[in-house]
Protein backbone atom coordinates (compact mmCIF):
# COMPACT_ATOMS: atom_id res chain seq x y z
CA UNK A 1 0.00 0.00 0.00
CA UNK A 2 1.26 3.03 -1.19
CA UNK A 3 2.00 6.11 1.16
CA UNK A 4 -1.47 8.10 -0.21
CA UNK A 5 -3.67 4.54 0.13
CA UNK A 6 -2.63 4.51 3.86
CA UNK A 7 -3.42 8.06 4.96
CA UNK A 8 -6.37 8.00 3.16
CA UNK A 9 -7.24 4.85 4.76
CA UNK A 10 -6.12 6.95 8.12
CA UNK A 11 -8.88 9.55 7.68
CA UNK A 12 -11.41 7.28 6.56
CA UNK A 13 -11.27 5.42 10.02
CA UNK A 14 -11.08 9.08 11.91
CA UNK A 15 -14.42 9.67 9.94
CA UNK A 16 -15.90 6.65 11.13
CA UNK A 17 -14.83 6.59 14.24
CA UNK A 18 -16.58 10.74 14.54
CA UNK A 19 -20.04 9.19 12.73
CA UNK A 20 -19.83 6.49 14.79
CA UNK A 21 -20.08 8.95 17.82
CA UNK A 22 -22.55 11.38 16.26
CA UNK A 23 -25.09 8.21 15.78
CA UNK A 24 -24.67 7.11 19.56
CA UNK A 25 -24.94 10.65 20.39
CA UNK A 26 -28.05 10.94 18.28
CA UNK A 27 -29.81 7.32 19.64
CA UNK A 28 -29.31 8.68 22.90
CA UNK A 29 -31.40 12.00 22.16
CA UNK A 30 -34.09 9.63 20.31
CA UNK A 31 -34.15 7.55 23.30
CA UNK A 32 -34.59 10.04 26.09
CA UNK A 33 -37.14 12.24 24.04
CA UNK A 34 -38.85 9.10 22.67
CA UNK A 35 -39.99 7.91 26.16
CA UNK A 36 -41.61 11.82 26.08
CA UNK A 37 -43.22 11.88 22.99
CA UNK A 38 -46.93 13.24 23.77
CA UNK A 39 -45.49 16.02 26.10
CA UNK A 40 -42.43 16.93 23.61
CA UNK A 41 -43.61 20.28 21.62
CA UNK A 42 -43.82 20.19 18.15
CA UNK A 43 -41.53 23.03 17.85
CA UNK A 44 -38.61 25.27 18.59
CA UNK A 45 -39.23 29.10 19.08
CA UNK A 46 -35.61 29.64 19.33
CA UNK A 47 -34.91 28.25 15.78
CA UNK A 48 -37.99 29.23 14.53
CA UNK A 49 -38.49 26.09 13.48
CA UNK A 50 -41.74 22.92 13.44
CA UNK A 51 -41.13 18.98 13.47
CA UNK A 52 -43.03 17.86 10.72
CA UNK A 53 -45.81 14.66 10.75
CA UNK A 54 -44.06 11.70 10.02
CA UNK A 55 -45.38 8.29 8.96
CA UNK A 56 -42.77 5.24 8.25
CA UNK A 57 -44.22 2.03 6.94
CA UNK A 58 -42.67 -1.04 6.09
CA UNK A 59 -42.46 -3.38 3.37
CA UNK A 60 -40.94 -5.86 2.81
CA UNK A 61 -38.14 -4.66 0.64
CA UNK A 62 -38.17 -1.24 1.62
CA UNK A 63 -38.90 1.49 4.37
CA UNK A 64 -40.87 4.19 3.37
CA UNK A 65 -41.13 7.49 5.13
CA UNK A 66 -43.46 10.16 4.33
CA UNK A 67 -43.20 13.76 5.83
CA UNK A 68 -45.90 16.54 5.67
CA UNK A 69 -44.34 19.40 4.05
CA UNK A 70 -46.86 22.80 3.70
CA UNK A 71 -45.61 26.08 2.50
CA UNK A 72 -42.20 24.19 1.18
CA UNK A 73 -40.91 23.91 -2.78
CA UNK A 74 -38.95 20.94 -3.44
CA UNK A 75 -35.69 22.92 -4.46
CA UNK A 76 -36.02 23.85 -0.43
CA UNK A 77 -35.87 20.96 0.78
CA UNK A 78 -32.48 18.66 2.26
CA UNK A 79 -32.23 15.24 3.12
CA UNK A 80 -29.59 13.66 4.95
CA UNK A 81 -29.42 9.87 5.32
CA UNK A 82 -27.93 7.34 7.09
CA UNK A 83 -28.29 3.16 7.42
CA UNK A 84 -30.19 4.21 10.29
CA UNK A 85 -31.72 7.61 10.12
CA UNK A 86 -33.15 9.89 7.78
CA UNK A 87 -32.53 14.07 8.67
CA UNK A 88 -35.03 15.99 7.32
CA UNK A 89 -34.59 20.17 7.01
CA UNK A 90 -36.89 22.34 4.73
CA UNK A 91 -37.29 25.87 4.97
CA UNK A 92 -41.00 27.49 4.07
CA UNK A 93 -41.47 29.66 1.06
CA UNK A 94 -42.97 32.74 3.72
CA UNK A 95 -42.65 32.46 7.33
CA UNK A 96 -45.51 31.63 9.23
CA UNK A 97 -46.61 33.47 11.79
CA UNK A 98 -49.17 33.31 14.40
CA UNK A 99 -50.90 36.20 16.76
CA UNK A 100 -50.88 33.83 19.82
CA UNK A 101 -48.74 30.76 19.84
CA UNK A 102 -49.62 28.07 22.65
CA UNK A 103 -48.32 28.18 26.04
CA UNK A 104 -46.59 31.54 25.05
CA UNK A 105 -49.27 33.82 24.03
CA UNK A 106 -46.99 35.97 21.97
CA UNK A 107 -46.71 36.38 18.00
CA UNK A 108 -44.15 33.62 16.67
CA UNK A 109 -42.82 33.03 13.46
CA UNK A 110 -41.56 30.26 12.00
CA UNK A 111 -39.39 29.72 8.64
CA UNK A 112 -38.30 25.57 8.79
CA UNK A 113 -39.12 21.99 9.43
CA UNK A 114 -36.63 20.04 10.70
CA UNK A 115 -36.99 16.24 12.12
CA UNK A 116 -34.16 13.49 12.50
CA UNK A 117 -36.00 10.15 12.08
CA UNK A 118 -34.76 6.34 13.62
CA UNK A 119 -35.50 4.41 11.15
CA UNK A 120 -36.90 0.88 12.17
CA UNK A 121 -34.64 -1.14 9.89
CA UNK A 122 -31.49 -0.53 8.51
CA UNK A 123 -31.24 0.94 4.86
CA UNK A 124 -28.89 1.12 2.32
CA UNK A 125 -29.24 5.50 1.63
CA UNK A 126 -27.30 5.28 -1.48
CA UNK A 127 -30.22 3.79 -3.16
CA UNK A 128 -33.01 6.03 -1.71
CA UNK A 129 -35.19 7.66 -3.76
CA UNK A 130 -37.17 10.39 -3.04
CA UNK A 131 -40.77 12.52 -4.38
CA UNK A 132 -42.47 15.36 -3.29
CA UNK A 133 -46.27 16.02 -4.34
CA UNK A 134 -49.01 18.56 -2.61
CA UNK A 135 -46.88 19.45 -0.06
CA UNK A 136 -46.03 15.79 1.03
CA UNK A 137 -42.21 14.16 0.73
CA UNK A 138 -42.32 10.65 0.28
CA UNK A 139 -38.60 8.73 0.70
CA UNK A 140 -38.49 5.08 0.20
CA UNK A 141 -35.38 3.58 1.37
CA UNK A 142 -34.33 0.07 0.43
CA UNK A 143 -33.67 -2.07 3.15
CA UNK A 144 -30.12 -3.52 3.62
CA UNK A 145 -31.12 -7.24 4.37
CA UNK A 146 -29.48 -10.40 2.55
CA UNK A 147 -31.76 -12.66 1.16
CA UNK A 148 -30.58 -16.14 0.92
CA UNK A 149 -33.14 -18.55 -1.45
CA UNK A 150 -33.84 -21.41 0.49
CA UNK A 151 -34.51 -24.86 -1.89
CA UNK A 152 -36.93 -27.19 -0.51
CA UNK A 153 -35.83 -30.84 -0.73
CA UNK B 1 -76.11 -0.91 25.09
CA UNK B 2 -73.89 1.63 26.83
CA UNK B 3 -74.77 3.88 29.66
CA UNK B 4 -75.62 7.20 27.91
CA UNK B 5 -75.62 9.04 31.07
CA UNK B 6 -72.56 9.47 30.76
CA UNK B 7 -72.70 11.86 28.54
CA UNK B 8 -74.84 15.44 28.65
CA UNK B 9 -76.52 17.60 26.22
CA UNK B 10 -76.90 20.78 27.36
CA UNK B 11 -78.71 23.26 25.26
CA UNK B 12 -77.58 26.90 25.24
CA UNK B 13 -80.44 27.78 23.72
CA UNK B 14 -84.46 26.04 22.95
CA UNK B 15 -83.62 24.31 19.49
CA UNK B 16 -86.04 22.52 17.36
CA UNK B 17 -84.71 19.50 15.64
CA UNK B 18 -87.73 18.71 14.78
CA UNK B 19 -87.30 17.40 10.69
CA UNK B 20 -83.77 18.73 10.88
CA UNK B 21 -80.35 17.64 9.43
CA UNK B 22 -77.43 16.94 12.16
CA UNK B 23 -74.04 16.57 10.77
CA UNK B 24 -71.02 15.08 12.92
CA UNK B 25 -67.98 16.43 12.49
CA UNK B 26 -65.35 14.09 14.76
CA UNK B 27 -61.75 14.09 14.09
CA UNK B 28 -60.27 11.02 12.55
CA UNK B 29 -58.65 9.79 9.78
CA UNK B 30 -56.85 13.31 8.12
CA UNK B 31 -59.07 15.57 10.45
CA UNK B 32 -61.67 16.03 7.36
CA UNK B 33 -64.52 16.29 9.45
CA UNK B 34 -62.93 18.36 12.03
CA UNK B 35 -61.85 20.53 9.15
CA UNK B 36 -65.41 20.99 7.29
CA UNK B 37 -66.84 21.39 10.37
CA UNK B 38 -65.21 24.41 11.25
CA UNK B 39 -65.28 25.87 7.50
CA UNK B 40 -68.77 25.62 7.96
CA UNK B 41 -69.22 27.22 11.12
CA UNK B 42 -67.05 29.95 9.66
CA UNK B 43 -69.13 30.40 6.11
CA UNK B 44 -72.71 29.94 7.33
CA UNK B 45 -71.95 31.69 10.51
CA UNK B 46 -73.60 29.03 12.59
CA UNK B 47 -74.51 30.22 16.03
CA UNK B 48 -73.15 28.03 18.53
CA UNK B 49 -76.46 26.67 20.76
CA UNK B 50 -75.08 24.02 22.91
CA UNK B 51 -72.30 21.53 23.78
CA UNK B 52 -71.73 18.27 25.37
CA UNK B 53 -70.08 17.15 28.49
CA UNK B 54 -69.20 14.53 30.17
CA UNK B 55 -66.46 12.94 32.59
CA UNK B 56 -65.49 10.54 29.53
CA UNK B 57 -64.02 13.41 27.78
CA UNK B 58 -59.94 14.45 28.92
CA UNK B 59 -60.20 17.52 31.49
CA UNK B 60 -60.13 20.02 28.86
CA UNK B 61 -61.56 23.69 27.81
CA UNK B 62 -60.96 25.52 24.78
CA UNK B 63 -60.12 29.20 25.26
CA UNK B 64 -60.67 31.42 22.22
CA UNK B 65 -60.83 35.23 22.39
CA UNK B 66 -60.29 35.05 26.22
CA UNK B 67 -63.48 32.80 26.69
CA UNK B 68 -64.02 29.24 27.70
CA UNK B 69 -65.83 26.79 25.28
CA UNK B 70 -66.29 22.86 25.67
CA UNK B 71 -64.50 21.10 22.94
CA UNK B 72 -67.49 19.32 22.03
CA UNK B 73 -69.86 21.50 20.81
CA UNK B 74 -73.45 22.24 18.52
CA UNK B 75 -74.01 24.50 16.35
CA UNK B 76 -77.07 25.37 14.50
CA UNK B 77 -77.95 27.18 11.10
CA UNK B 78 -81.42 27.38 10.21
CA UNK B 79 -82.86 23.55 10.37
CA UNK B 80 -79.17 22.33 10.01
CA UNK B 81 -77.28 21.12 13.15
CA UNK B 82 -73.80 20.59 13.30
CA UNK B 83 -71.62 18.38 16.65
CA UNK B 84 -68.53 19.39 15.92
CA UNK B 85 -65.66 18.01 18.37
CA UNK B 86 -61.98 19.50 18.80
CA UNK B 87 -60.86 16.59 20.61
CA UNK B 88 -60.71 12.93 19.58
CA UNK B 89 -63.18 11.13 20.57
CA UNK B 90 -61.96 8.63 23.60
CA UNK B 91 -62.60 4.99 23.16
CA UNK B 92 -63.96 4.73 26.24
CA UNK B 93 -66.78 7.56 24.98
CA UNK B 94 -67.56 6.16 22.04
CA UNK B 95 -70.27 3.90 22.62
CA UNK B 96 -72.23 5.86 25.36
CA UNK B 97 -71.57 8.83 23.26
CA UNK B 98 -73.36 7.32 20.28
CA UNK B 99 -75.91 5.95 21.67
CA UNK B 100 -76.66 9.71 23.61
CA UNK B 101 -76.70 11.29 20.13
CA UNK B 102 -78.72 8.82 17.92
CA UNK B 103 -81.38 8.79 21.12
CA UNK B 104 -81.14 12.42 21.16
CA UNK B 105 -82.28 12.84 17.18
CA UNK B 106 -84.57 9.61 17.45
CA UNK B 107 -86.44 11.86 20.47
CA UNK B 108 -85.87 15.32 18.81
CA UNK B 109 -87.58 13.82 15.74
CA UNK B 110 -84.36 14.60 13.65
CA UNK B 111 -84.76 13.97 9.42
CA UNK B 112 -81.30 12.65 9.31
CA UNK B 113 -77.42 12.08 10.46
CA UNK B 114 -74.91 13.02 8.21
CA UNK B 115 -71.30 11.96 9.32
CA UNK B 116 -68.51 13.32 7.74
CA UNK B 117 -64.68 12.14 7.68
CA UNK B 118 -61.94 10.31 6.00
CA UNK B 119 -61.34 7.29 3.93
CA UNK B 120 -57.39 6.46 4.63
CA UNK B 121 -56.18 5.97 0.70
CA UNK B 122 -52.84 4.99 0.46
CA UNK B 123 -52.29 6.53 -2.69
CA UNK B 124 -53.44 9.94 -2.04
CA UNK B 125 -50.49 11.64 -2.94
CA UNK B 126 -51.38 11.22 -6.81
CA UNK B 127 -54.93 12.30 -6.40
CA UNK B 128 -55.49 15.66 -6.77
CA UNK B 129 -59.35 15.95 -5.80
CA UNK B 130 -60.32 13.51 -3.62
CA UNK B 131 -63.58 11.65 -4.41
CA UNK B 132 -66.54 11.06 -1.82
CA UNK B 133 -67.67 7.78 -1.03
CA UNK B 134 -70.60 7.11 1.36
CA UNK B 135 -71.88 4.85 3.20
CA UNK B 136 -76.10 4.30 4.18
CA UNK B 137 -78.67 3.43 6.74
CA UNK B 138 -82.24 3.61 6.07
CA UNK B 139 -84.42 4.08 3.09
CA UNK B 140 -84.65 7.57 3.01
CA UNK B 141 -80.75 7.93 3.26
CA UNK B 142 -80.63 5.59 0.49
CA UNK B 143 -82.97 7.66 -1.58
CA UNK B 144 -80.56 11.03 -0.52
CA UNK B 145 -77.55 9.71 -1.82
CA UNK B 146 -79.15 8.17 -5.07
CA UNK B 147 -79.86 11.57 -5.84
CA UNK B 148 -76.30 12.88 -5.41
CA UNK B 149 -74.95 9.80 -7.80
CA UNK B 150 -71.71 9.56 -5.48
CA UNK B 151 -70.25 5.79 -4.85
CA UNK B 152 -71.20 3.70 -2.03
CA UNK B 153 -68.86 1.71 -0.03
CA UNK B 154 -69.88 -1.62 -0.93
CA UNK B 155 -67.75 -3.85 1.12
CA UNK B 156 -65.52 -3.08 4.01
CA UNK B 157 -64.85 -2.30 7.86
CA UNK B 158 -65.42 1.01 9.84
CA UNK B 159 -64.12 1.32 12.76
CA UNK B 160 -64.45 4.15 15.60
CA UNK B 161 -67.37 6.61 16.62
CA UNK B 162 -68.91 7.01 13.15
CA UNK B 163 -68.73 3.07 12.95
CA UNK B 164 -70.50 3.14 16.37
CA UNK B 165 -72.93 5.83 15.41
CA UNK B 166 -74.27 3.52 12.35
CA UNK B 167 -74.84 0.30 14.68
CA UNK B 168 -76.93 2.68 17.40
CA UNK B 169 -78.96 4.27 14.02
CA UNK B 170 -79.39 0.70 12.35
CA UNK B 171 -80.26 -0.27 15.97
CA UNK B 172 -82.91 2.65 16.20
CA UNK B 173 -83.75 2.73 12.86
CA UNK B 174 -82.50 5.94 12.45
CA UNK B 175 -81.26 7.38 8.87
CA UNK B 176 -77.55 8.28 8.51
CA UNK B 177 -75.51 8.72 5.81
CA UNK B 178 -71.59 9.03 5.72
CA UNK B 179 -69.78 10.96 3.72
CA UNK B 180 -65.75 10.10 3.42
CA UNK B 181 -63.38 12.15 0.90
CA UNK B 182 -60.36 10.03 0.11
CA UNK B 183 -57.79 11.32 2.42
CA UNK B 184 -54.11 11.17 4.08
CA UNK B 185 -54.76 8.74 7.45
CA UNK B 186 -52.03 11.21 9.48
CA UNK B 187 -51.80 14.48 7.81
CA UNK B 188 -54.49 17.26 7.92
CA UNK B 189 -56.02 17.17 4.56
CA UNK B 190 -58.02 20.41 3.73
CA UNK B 191 -58.48 19.08 0.20
CA UNK B 192 -60.60 15.97 0.96
CA UNK B 193 -62.65 18.44 3.38
CA UNK B 194 -63.20 20.56 0.42
CA UNK B 195 -64.69 17.58 -1.49
CA UNK B 196 -66.95 16.54 1.31
CA UNK B 197 -68.31 19.93 2.28
CA UNK B 198 -68.76 20.07 -1.74
CA UNK B 199 -70.90 17.05 -1.23
CA UNK B 200 -72.45 18.00 1.72
CA UNK B 201 -74.07 21.43 0.21
CA UNK B 202 -75.57 19.69 -2.07
CA UNK B 203 -77.51 17.94 0.41
CA UNK B 204 -78.24 21.02 2.43
CA UNK B 205 -78.97 22.94 -0.55
CA UNK B 206 -76.47 25.26 0.25
CA UNK B 207 -74.23 27.14 -2.10
CA UNK B 208 -70.69 27.49 -0.19
CA UNK B 209 -67.41 28.14 -2.24
CA UNK B 210 -64.66 26.19 -1.20
CA UNK B 211 -61.97 28.45 -2.85
CA UNK B 212 -61.09 29.98 0.75
CA UNK B 213 -60.65 26.59 2.46
CA UNK B 214 -58.51 25.35 -0.11
CA UNK B 215 -56.41 28.71 0.03
CA UNK B 216 -56.00 28.00 3.31
CA UNK B 217 -55.14 24.54 3.15
CA UNK B 218 -51.50 24.86 3.79
CA UNK B 219 -51.76 27.18 6.64
CA UNK B 220 -54.45 24.55 8.52
CA UNK B 221 -52.06 21.84 7.76
CA UNK B 222 -49.64 23.63 10.62
CA UNK B 223 -51.85 24.67 12.80
CA UNK B 224 -53.83 21.36 12.75
CA UNK B 225 -50.53 19.07 13.32
CA UNK B 226 -51.08 18.52 17.49
CA UNK B 227 -54.71 17.57 16.99
CA UNK B 228 -53.52 15.27 14.44
CA UNK B 229 -50.87 13.76 16.29
CA UNK B 230 -53.11 12.98 19.41
CA UNK B 231 -55.71 11.81 16.95
CA UNK B 232 -53.52 9.43 15.51
CA UNK B 233 -52.12 8.14 18.88
CA UNK B 234 -56.39 7.76 19.62
CA UNK B 235 -57.47 6.04 16.22
CA UNK B 236 -54.26 3.41 17.20
CA UNK B 237 -55.74 2.39 20.01
CA UNK B 238 -59.11 1.96 18.93
CA UNK B 239 -57.57 -0.41 15.82
CA UNK B 240 -58.61 2.04 13.36
CA UNK B 241 -55.70 -0.02 10.88
CA UNK B 242 -58.45 -2.69 10.78
CA UNK B 243 -60.25 -0.47 7.53
CA UNK B 244 -57.63 -1.75 5.35
CA UNK B 245 -58.26 -4.79 5.97
CA UNK B 246 -60.08 -7.64 3.91
CA UNK B 247 -63.32 -8.28 5.97
CA UNK B 248 -64.59 -11.97 5.61
CA UNK B 249 -67.16 -12.38 3.33
CA UNK B 250 -70.65 -12.48 4.74
CA UNK B 251 -71.88 -14.42 1.77
CA UNK B 252 -69.75 -16.40 -0.10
Amino acid sequence: MGEKEKRKDIFERIYDIFEDVRQRIRDAFEEVFESFDVEKPMFNLKEKCLEPLVDIQETEDDVIVTVDLPCVDKDAIKINATSDTLEIQATMKKSIKFNRWGTVQEEVEFQKFKKLIKLPSKVDPKRAQARFKQGILEIRLPKKVKKFRIEIK
Amino acid sequence: MENESTIEIVHKKTINTENSKIILGFPEVGLVGTIASMFLVETLKMEEVGYLRSSLFPPLIILHKGKPAFPVRIYSYNNTFLILSEIPIPPAAIFPLSSKIVNWAKENKADILLMIGGLPVPNRMDIEKPDVFTAVCGEKAERVVEQLGIKKLEEGMMVGPYAAMFMECYNKNVNAVLLSAQAFARYPDPGAAASVVTVLSRILGVDIDIKPLLERAEELRIRLRDLMRTTSQTMARMGKSQEHGIPPMMYV
